[in-house]
This record gives C-alpha cells, sequence and structure tokens, in this order.
C-alpha cells in the first residue's frame, strides 16, 4: 500500500507540473509551424491544410446601438464584395494612454489581423517604437494607398521612413451648440471674437452653463484647448509648436492658458468640470444644461440615438487673429494599424482597400447616423446624408487645424492633460501649466521624439 | 575475558552503533523527503508566480527597457537616481504615505466599534453581519462608479443634501479640491474595505472569554473600561493582522484611484501604483516603473517588519 502511495504521490506531483506548464502556455501560443507559415507569405494554414478565411479586427467599444449597426452594414458589404471571408469584430479600449492596447499587444493572446486606434504620432509610437505593429510601406506601395487618401491624411502620417497607419477618419472638432439654448437666449451663431464672447457672457447670465467639458479624460480637455489654441494662436503656431521649434511656454501659448483660467473664473466653464468625465460632460450638454461643447463627429451617433439632429449642429469657435479663420482642430482621428503578431496580414490589406474605397465611403456616408469623415479621397465630394456631418465635412474641406494630444509626445502628453486639468481646477497657475508642459515635451525631445510632416 | 573478547565486542559495538546511526540517518533522510514532498508543490507555485517575477522585477530597474524591445541596456542605479529627482514620484510616495494615515485611522477604529457593537446584537446578528460585510463582494470598479456618483459635484447626493440643508458652502468637488480629493478616495476605500476587518474582529471578539466581562460586571467597570481593559488587550493579535493589512492595502492601493481620479485631477490624488502604472503601459518606461515598484515594494516591507517589529517587543 505505502508502495503504491509513493507512486501516487509521485503521480499527482508529475500532473501538478505538467498542469502549470500547459496552464502557463497562451492560449494561442503559436506553433512553429505556423510561425513558419507567416514567414513564408503571411498565410494561416489549418492542421488540414485548409486556409483559414477569417478576418479578426479590433475595433472601438460602440458608443451605442446605432454605431453598431452602422459597422455591421459595413462589415456585410466587404463580406459581399469578398465572399468566403469571415470578419470577427471585437470591440475594446483602443486609447493607448490608458494602456489597455500596448498591454494586449505585448501578451500577444489573440492579436488581431488589423486595428482601429485612436491615431497620432505620438500614439502610434507608442506601439511602434516597440515593435508591436508593423511598418506598412510595403502594402503602400502594392496597394496604392497614397494615391487613394487625402493629401491632408497622407501627409500627417508619412513623415517618417516607416509608414505605420493607414488613416480610416478626419477628425472636426469645433464647437457643438445647442440650437434650442441659443434661440430661448437670442443668441446667433457667433462669427467673431466679440459675438463669442458676449454669447458666453449672454448664457452665464441667463444661468446656463455656457460650456461642458469633461477634464476627468484627458484628451476632451484636451479638444476644448485645442479649439481654443487655433483661435486664439492660429494654426500656423500651432505647426510651429508641433513640427518647428515652438515652445508650449511661449507667450502666445501661455496667454490660451490665461484664457482658459479666465473663462473658469468668470463661469464659462465650470469649474465642476475637473471631476466631470467626458460621458457626464456629453450628457449635460445634451441634456440642455449646457449650452456648448468641444466636440468631434462622434457625437453625431449620439444625436441620431436620441433624436437631437434638428436641435444639435457645430461651429468653428471663430477666430481671434483679425482677418484669419479658425479651422476645426483634429488631424487624423482613428486610424489602423497591424500588429505585429497578427496572422493575416493579407486579409488585413483586402480590409484596408475596401476602406479607402469608394464603396465604403458610398456605404457609410448614405448613413444619415454616419459620424466621421473618411479619410479616403473617394470620399471627397461626397455629400452625406447627415446635416451635421455635412457642416463638418464643409468646415474641413481645405484641411483642418492640429488637436495637440495626438501629437506631442508621452511625456508632453501626460503633462498636458493634468495641467490642463489644473487649470480647470485651479490647482495651476498657466504661466507654470505651461512651463510644465514644456518642460515634458523637453524630455521627449531629449529622448528623439520628433515630428516630420511631408 | 582477553583483550581480543574485549576488542571484538568494541567492535560490534561501534558496528551496532554505526548501524543506529545509519538508521537514524535513513529516518531523518526520509523524514526530509516526506516533508519536502508536502512543501514542494506550494514552494514551486510560490517561485513561480511569487519569487521569480520578483527577482525579475528588480532585474529589469536596472536596466532600460521600454516592455517589447528585444534588447536591455543595463543601467545599473540610473532608473533609482532618477526617481529621486522625479517631483511627481516624490509627492506620489506623499500621498501613498497620507493614505496610509487615512485608512489606519478611519478603517481600524470605526471597523473595531462597529464588530463590537454587532456582537453586542441580541437578535438578527446574522442580519447585520451579512449586511455590513456586503460592499465587501462588489468589485471596485463598481464601487468606484458608485462613489464618483456620491461625490458628484452637482448630482451627488452629499452636496444635494448640503446644498438642501442650507450648508451649500460646505458642498465641495470632492474630487476636485487638493485637500478633499485624498480622503474622499480614502473613504470610497475604506467602505469597500470595512467589511473584511469586521468579520476579522467578529471573528476575534468570539474567542474572548465571556467570564472576564461578568467579572469586570462584578467589579463595576463601565463599557468603556471593558472595551479598553478587556476586549482590545485580548484583539491583539487580531488587530496585528488587521493593521498589517490596512498597511499594505493602502500602500498598494490601485483600481480604486484609477476608476475614479486615474491620479488627477493636476496629480492631487497619484499614487505610486497609478503613476507606475502610467509610466509602464502609457510611456513604455517598462524599468523606470519597476524601479518606482521596487522602491515601493520595500517600503511596505518595511513597514510591516517595523510593526511587526516592534509588536513583538511590547509583547515581550
Amino acid at each position: 500500500m505505502r508502495k503504491y502511495r509513493r507512486y501516487f504521490a509521485l503521480a499527482l506531483t508529475l500532473v501538478l507540473v505538467l498542469t502549470m506548464i500547459v496552464g502557463c502556455q497562451s492560449p494561442t501560443a503559436s506553433s512553429n509551424e505556423k510561425k513558419e507559415g507567416k514567414d513564408k507569405g503571411s498565410k494561416t494554414e489549418s492542421a488540414k491544410g485548409e486556409k483559414d478565411n477569417t478576418l479578426d479586427l479590433y475595433i472601438p467599444n460602440y458608443f451605442n446601438d446605432v454605431e453598431k449597426q452602422q459597422w455591421e452594414k459595413a462589415v456585410n458589404k466587404f463580406k459581399e464584395l469578398n465572399p468566403g471571408v469571415n470578419v470577427n469584430v471585437a470591440n475594446g479600449d483602443v486609447q493607448v494612454e490608458s494602456g489597455k492596447l500596448p498591454t494586449l499587444l505585448q501578451s500577444g493572446v489573440n492579436p488581431p489581423d488589423a486595428i482601429l486606434m485612436n491615431a497620432g504620432p505620438g500614439r502610434v509610437a507608442v506601439l511602434s517604437d516597440v515593435n508591436l505593429i508593423q511598418p506598412l510601406n510595403k502594402l503602400y506601395e502594392e496597394n496604392n494607398w497614397k494615391d487613394q487618401l487625402r493629401p491632408f491624411a497622407y501627409d500627417l502620417i508619412s513623415g517618417e521612413e516607416k509608414i505605420y497607419e493607414l488613416p480610416h477618419m478626419l477628425d472636426a472638432i469645433g464647437i457643438f451648440y445647442n440650437k434650442d439654448v441659443y434661440e430661448q437666449n437670442g443668441i446667433e451663431v457667433p462669427t467673431t471674437k466679440d459675438e463669442f464672447i458676449k454669447a458666453l457672457q449672454k448664457l452665464k447670465d441667463a444661468g446656463v452653463s455656457p460650456i461642458t467639458v469633461g477634464a476627468r479624460n484627458g484628451y476632451a480637455i484636451g479638444w476644448l484647448f485645442g479649439v481654443m489654441l487655433e483661435s486664439v494662436a492660429g494654426t500656423e503656431k500651432v505647426e510651429d509648436l508641433l513640427y518647428g521649434n515652438g515652445k508650449w511656454n511661449d507667450p502666445e501659448v501661455v496667454k490660451v492658458a490665461e484664457m482658459m483660467a479666465d473663462w473658469v473664473k468668470k463661469g464659462y466653464i465650470t469649474k465642476e468640470s475637473v471631476t466631470q468625465t467626458q460621458a457626464d460632460s456629453k450628457f449635460r450638454f445634451l441634456s440642455k444644461k449646457a449650452a456648448m461643447e468641444a466636440e468631434g463627429t462622434y457625437l453625431i451617433t449620439d444625436l441620431v440615438d436620441q433624436k437631437l439632429q434638428s436641435s444639435v449642429n457645430s461651429f468653428m469657435m471663430p477666430s481671434f487673429i483679425e482677418g484669419k479663420t479658425a479651422k476645426p482642430v483634429g488631424g487624423i482621428g482613428l486610424t489602423w494599424v497591424i500588429p505585429t503578431k497578427a496572422k493575416d496580414v493579407d486579409l488585413a490589406a483586402k480590409w484596408f482597400n475596401f476602406i479607402v474605397s469608394k464603396d465604403y465611403s458610398n456605404i457609410v456616408l448614405n448613413l444619415p447616423d454616419y459620424n466621421f469623415v473618411p479619410a479616403s479621397k473617394a470620399s471627397v465630394g461626397m455629400v452625406p446624408a447627415g446635416e451635421v456631418l455635412k457642416t463638418s465635412m464643409k468646415d474641413i474641406e481645405n484641411g483642418s487645424g492640429y488637436n495637440p494630444s495626438v501629437f506631442i509626445g508621452v511625456e508632453a502628453k501626460e503633462a498636458y492633460y493634468q495641467n490642463l486639468q489644473g487649470l480647470v481646477g485651479g490647482l495651476t497657475k498657466p504661466k507654470d501649466a505651461m512651463n510644465n508642459i514644456e518642460a515634458a515635451a523637453e524630455k521627449d525631445r531629449a529622448a528623439g521624439f520628433k515630428l516630420n510632416k511631408n | 575475558m582477553n583483550i581480543y573478547d574485549s576488542s571484538s565486542s568494541l567492535e560490534i559495538d561501534k558496528k551496532k552503533s554505526l548501524s543506529i546511526i545509519k538508521g537514524r540517518n535513513k529516518i531523518k533522510f526520509k523524514k526530509m523527503i516526506t516533508i519536502l514532498s508536502f512543501l514542494l508543490p506550494a514552494l514551486i507555485l510560490y517561485s513561480i508566480f511569487m519569487l521569480y517575477p520578483m527577482i525579475d522585477a528588480v532585474r529589469f530597474s536596472f536596466f532600460d527597457w521600454d516592455g517589447a524591445a528585444p534588447s536591455m541596456n543595463f543601467v545599473g542605479f540610473d532608473n533609482y537616481i532618477k526617481l529621486t529627482d522625479d517631483k511627481i514620484f516624490i509627492k506620489a510616495l506623499g500621498h501613498n504615505l497620507l493614505w496610509v494615515v487615512l485608512s489606519l485611522i478611519l478603517m481600524v477604529i470605526p471597523t473595531l466599534i462597529l464588530a463590537v457593537l454587532i456582537s453586542r446584537v441580541k437578535k438578527g446578528k446574522t442580519f447585520f453581519r451579512a449586511g455590513f460585510y456586503l460592499p465587501s463582494v462588489l468589485s471596485l470598479a463598481v464601487v468606484g462608479v458608485l462613489w464618483s456618483k456620491i461625490y458628484d459635484p452637482e448630482m451627488g447626493p452629499i452636496n444635494v443634501f448640503l446644498k438642501s440643508i442650507g450648508l451649500e458652502s460646505l458642498a465641495k468637488n470632492w474630487l476636485g479640491e487638493p485637500y478633499f480629493v485624498i480622503p474622499a478616495l480614502v473613504i470610497a476605500s475604506t467602505w469597500a474595505f470595512y467589511g473584511l476587518y469586521m468579520i476579522l474582529f467578529l471573528a476575534g471578539l468570539q474567542n474572548i472569554n465571556y467570564e472576564l466581562y461578568e467579572a469586570a460586571d462584578l467589579d463595576g467597570a463601565g463599557p468603556i473600561r471593558k472595551l479598553w481593559s478587556i476586549t482590545i488587550p485580548s484583539l491583539r493579535n487580531t488587530l496585528n493582522v488587521v493593521i498589517s493589512m490596512v498597511i499594505i492595502n493602502a500602500l498598494k492601493g490601485f483600481a480604486l484611484i484609477w476608476i475614479m481620479t486615474q491620479g488627477g485631477p493636476f496629480y492631487m490624488s497619484e499614487l505610486v501604483s497609478t503613476y507606475v502604472y502610467k509610466a509602464a503601459f502609457s510611456m513604455n518606461k517598462v524599468s523606470y516603473a519597476t524601479a518606482g515598484s521596487v522602491v515601493l515594494g520595500i517600503i511596505v516591507i518595511v513597514f510591516t517588519i517595523t510593526f511587526n517589529y516592534y509588536r513583538e517587543r511590547s509583547e515581550n
């Protein structure tokens, strides 16, 4: 009996060790066979030798059912054009700042074939610097994507030797306003600096919060500051800041920070915004508790979802520089990348070809609830069915301004978000805030971060 | 008996004692094997899942590594030197210490009092025990969202109540003002964890000999005297466990802060854990973040050892 007990104990120990070894394996750990297959031609072959024709996409979370239905329509069209191809769509957090996307890619577990992520060199570089995504230069050549993108979009992503992304849409961040609130207070859409300031004061006096912002989410306070920066300092100044030798503590930039702090003091931006999330802010705006919000075209699906299309529209904050017109800010909002460990690059390329095609633009722009300005050349000249998107597309016909959050390095971005929160919360002084951002940007420069544009 | 007889008997004795020693050694060896076979599974798990990552973390902290590059540059103590110069990291450490102090004040004493009160309840003890334990079963994500709404400056019940009774000046932006944000977060954290500590105290209270209270009653001791002279000394071991756990959890706190403030606004609630998370996963500074974690780990270990050392010394 004792003898058997020993064998039993030994067997149990072996099982334990084996279980641990198996348990520690990644569920999708690639076999050598698969790796070799990928190296040869980026194709996945099943054990039986059949080609696995499934495209795995990873895209942002749907904010509502409207967005879900839009994607379903686009995917169905792709399937119709590519018989035999299955598409798996997974949703998740696609912001580099939260750390989830880098973690997902670093884990190497179930890497998708293509990811639609929040764009910008400052974000994409976080993944490309550590080889989590692959360069697409060869695919650009093979598929002639350069000529299929709007020149403005292509220029923004092709400044470096290697291209890592295919722009999906262009941002057009401006001021969204509640038409009813404006009408009730006798306010017209402001076209000059004075009219804008007058409108803010009038709304404040009427007991309406003029501007709401979800400052707890750095990107949202970044939208508002980006819009103010474009209007007050102008596109050239921002370009110099991002691509040239401009400094964040330049007096003209500090002036914008002072203006933001002043607006908080005057009650044009509520001080409570500092702890408000973007979702809270959107709720305040859509429930007409606030007159305006700096937003992108993302808002359109919410407007459709809540049947508010006719009561909300957008405009760009007037330029504070005499004789100039301010453009909506943005750059590329969402962009496609291919993970280094993607299992089927060919299918991903097929999907990218669909994204830049006329078929895709036709499908999406004919949806009255579609909320993005496509980055493809095919979409130029098309008139979208939705009224708000029509306004935004018209506004960026000749290019857009810059949303700094998208273009700055990782150190500067963290400092940018925190210091702008500090400004709204009255926790820091404008000059100090800009000095802090400049100090962080200097760290990025020292680490080799430099933006180039075609 | 001749000399040969005695020498042969000596040899026999020697052989006997040798075989006894061998036998003892064999028994000792068998015992050792038995002990090891019991310890081995746990030891293997502990080594793989605890020791190895910890040692690896320390190793990473001496390199310059972004988390994915195939090569790492050895930089010695550079990351640690940079940390001493990093104002935000120092600020985060300060916030961690404040968090520990507030947690000890808000968690240990009120939870002990609550446990004593529940232990005195004659009817419905289970109901109260389960009721007060309920927050502990909620996920921290839920707790975070819940308390964010409670602290909402406009719609949150705290400010709505204060405004309704005319104390508008006391209505604050609890998560947005420098003096309130950390205490507000600690209160939310206390709410999430007090059930666990209360159960520990209740278990400790059940082990106190009731005759001590009866004797104290005969001597005319009041409730405070009984709490101070019987309950607290009898709960010494439980108190030690609870205090150790509160300190460790306070220093390691992450989820709730991440959900409620992400370390903001303007770094006002930045803790070492949130700071190193951002550094590692948003900025690709994995080795720098690891150095920060190692510093925090050392602080946790020093705190725990010092506390236990003083506890043992005072007991002796």
